[in-house]
């Protein structure tokens, strides 16, 4: 046994000394050129193949400098992979992140780079979009270089609206009877589908932003205010309402996302509220519902706070490893990478760029160009809830709004839970 | 069960005198065996207790852990939810044990029996354990789509309207829709265990019976079952342990929903650390689920004791 014992250590020993000196080898090999490792979840589309073409041209402007991607898988990335990597510091040099809550643990870990330095020298800020760094700051310091901003719209198949004669709902009494008619022909009259939270929260969201207005909801999203008011009472109280006229469709809590998605695209629902990354699809040739597609503001409501204001801002964003050796060149090649990818996209029509473009707008894609300028006139944005919101506070939220679309809950409580939640939340990460 | 026979003989007459010279060497076995205990120790041991330790830590992942005693273990037994989660769990256990494992006994018997195409069925039946959990739950979610799903079509299709259902979107009969295809799943492994188990009894025993004027039931129940219950035994340790901890068929047709109908430990879990950030909690589920199935297969061992001891 003690024999055993002995040869063991000698192989562990071994495997580590062979480890060590493979990794000091590789490590000289590399002398001048650098690498940038870089993680991104923006899939193989439109975004993926923007960043897959852009990679070689700055590699042959910088000999010296050679990429290493990753890209994953955005789900599993988003809510495992980045957290895991982050925890301890093994995350790329360059990695995609979203903004406000998110990436709030990131901050407080000291995992990110802060970047006001190097917007200075590179005068970053005068080529960015006014107010696209307002959730990528951080205790008054920059930590994100960002890419899109979204804005959530009311997405209207114009053939069901024709159909059936019924009036584009400005207001929401409007909306009530839209969903009225279209019920009363058979017809499901809006989009969503509640098994994953976050499709269904995006109503109640937007409905608590024109209830409340965009100022007070980012306000008592981070804790400077209360969520349980009157007015996110009320926001609550409308999905019920909507629900209660047969808005949904009656398997709502079972349907995914994709699939309710998916029935829209077919032609099947009049009326999607959605974000601006819809507007790539629904123009595409392989859904019916090309060409046939009227976007406008989600409805007013009256009395409400924030009746021009919308539903969205800018999230996403590259984000610098604190812990990076070369951080000047990965910060380079992230801000170039975003400039590049992010006026690409809006060509495209994957989302709005959030920096300053210089794209021929005849060729952007007529939805998106439509959502921009609606959005244009906004009077303030406030993020979906689930990017704000820290810990578990997300899933209650998430719960919470399938519990109003289940009859398990009251608007009342809907807004009191809400508020315990985020309180509870905010509470554990200080 | 000759072949198997033969290679015990041969062993004992010493016909391959350095292989048991080799068993014999303690020092041999233990320098074998120690990469994989090292492997199993590594992956599978020291993940639990390191497990054990964050249960007493406040942690979200990324920031510095904080001590937090027993807090977590108070926050997470007064949580109704995981009471309710950890209830589901145990009636889809039951529903295997009483439900899948007869089932499957019941196939193993007849192709035991001898049908006609006893190896078609054998590998029909086996199919479902080898397609992966993402395609069964995919397929089982489009035979239970209220529109298009072929459950409603035929209902339809036979004047049963009535019947038909939102599936997966009910939470008065989400569970049941879950159960049915994580029985599903598993009915051909167990089957083919117990299959072979029932082939490997020599055909004298049956022989003598069936002469002694025993019929089928008779053989089936006094003495092919009795014989493998061993193989039972742990049939019943893979299906009480498989279902405390599923997860993957649960996570891809509901996720839990709706209104936490098909809730599961493990998708808490899930959520409690990966998307709260919560680590210490959802540490302590992971704890409350290794003990459940520790502490049953210790109850099945002991029940099933007599039946080995025979």
């Amino acid at each position: 046994m003690k024999k055993a014992k002995r040869l063991a250590a000698i192989m562990f020993a071994a495997t580590m000394a062979l480890g060590t000196t493979a990794f000091n080898v590789h490590a000289e090999e590399s002398g001048e050129p650098i690498t940038i490792t870089f993680w991104h979840s923006l899939g193989a589309e439109t975004s993926g193949e923007v960043i897959n073409e852009f990679i070689p041209m700055y590699e042959a402007e910088h000999p010296n400098i050679k990429i290493d991607m990753q890209s994953f898988q955005s789900d599993d990335y988003q809510t495992r992979q980045l957290k895991v990597a982050v925890s301890d510091g093994s995350q790329a040099d360059v990695f995609h992140s979203y903004a406000a809550g998110y990436s709030q643990p990131f901050v407080d870990a000291g995992a990110c780079l802060p970047l006001d330095d190097y917007f200075d020298a590179d005068k970053t800020w005068d080529r960015l979009q006014d107010g696209v760094l307002e959730y990528m700051t951080y205790d008054g310091t920059v930590y994100g270089i960002p890419l899109t901003r979204w804005a959530g719209v009311l997405f209207c198949n114009t053939d069901l609206f024709e159909q059936y004669q019924v009036e584009y709902p400005e207001t929401w009494d409007q909306l009530l009877e839209a969903v009225k008619v279209f019920r009363e022909n058979g017809i499901v009259p809006m989009c969503v589908g509640a098994k994953e939270g976050w499709h269904a929260c995006m109503y109640q969201n937007a409905f608590a932003m024109r209830t409340a207005g965009a100022e007070y909801c980012n306000k008592a999203l981070v804790g400077e205010e209360t969520l349980n008011t009157p007015e996110i009472v009320q926001s609550a109280q409308m999905m019920i309402d909507l629900k209660d006229a047969g808005a949904f469709d009656e398997g709502v809590l079972g349907l995914s996302s994709d699939e309710a998605n998916m029935e829209f695209m077919m032609g099947n629902i009049p009326m999607y509220f959605s974000g601006s990354w819809s507007a790539a699809q629904v123009v595409s040739e392989d859904n019916q519902v090309a060409g046939k597609i009227k976007v406008m503001p989600l409805p007013t409501v009256e009395g409400g706070k924030g009746n021009t204001d919308f539903l969205g801002g800018a999230t996403a964003c590259y984000m610098i490893n604190s812990k990076c050796e070369h951080p000047d060149e990965a910060v380079a090649f992230a801000t170039a990478l975003a400039e590049y990818q992010a006026d690409k996209c809006y060509l495209l029509g994957d989302d709005i760029t959030c920096w300053k473009y210089d794209v021929d707008e005849s060729e952007v894609n007529p939805v998106l160009m439509e959502i921009n300028k609606l959005s244009e006139n906004s009077t303030g944005y406030v993020l979906a809830w689930d990017t704000f919101l820290v810990g578990s506070a997300i899933d209650k939220h998430y719960t919470l709004v399938q519990e109003l679309l289940g009859g398990a809950c009251t608007a009342e409580e809907f807004a009191e839970k809400t508020q315990a939640a985020n309180v509870e939340a905010l509470n554990l990460e200080k | 069960m000759r072949e198997c026979a033969f290679t015990l003989d041969t062993l004992r007459n010493g016909v391959i005198p350095h292989m048991q010279k080799a068993l014999r060497d303690k020092k041999a076995i233990c320098i074998f065996i120690l990469p994989a205990l090292i492997w199993f120790v590594i992956i599978a041991v020291l993940p639990i207790f390191q497990s054990l330790g964050y249960t007493f830590v406040r942690w979200n992942g990324i920031t510095k852990p904080e001590f937090a005693g027993i807090s977590n273990y108070i926050e997470v037994f007064q949580k109704s939810i995981f009471w309710k989660a950890a209830v589901n769990s145990l009636l889809v256990a039951l529903a295997s044990v009483f439900i899948q494992l007869p089932i499957s006994m019941l196939l193993a018997l007849i192709l035991n029996y001898g049908v006609k195409g006893e190896t078609i069925y054998r590998t029909i039946l086996f199919i479902p354990v080898v397609i992966s959990s993402t395609i069964i739950a995919q397929l089982w979610m489009k035979i239970y789509h209220p529109n298009y799903g072929i459950l409603n079509t035929l209902l339809k299709a036979v004047g049963l309207d009535s019947w038909q259902q939102q599936w997966l979107s009910n939470y008065k009969i989400a569970l049941v829709a879950v159960l049915i295809p994580m029985i599903w799943q598993y009915i051909g492994y167990h089957m083919l265990l117990f299959y072979s188990a029932a082939k490997s009894i020599s055909s004298e025993i049956t022989d003598a019976a069936r002469i002694d004027g025993a019929n089928r039931w008779q053989i089936a129940f006094k003495i092919i079952i009795p014989l493998i219950a061993p193989m039972i035994e742990t049939s019943v340790i893979f299906a009480v342990i498989g279902s405390l901890k599923s997860f993957d068929v649960v996570y891809m047709l509901t996720g839990g929903g709706p209104l936490d109908a098909t809730q599961m430990p493990t998708l808490l879990m899930y959520t409690e650390a990966f998307s709260a950030s919560k680590y210490g909690t959802a540490s302590v589920m992971a704890i409350f689920v290794v003990l459940e199935c520790l502490v049953f297969t210790l109850l099945i061992q002991k029940s099933f004791k007599r039946y080995r001891r025979e």
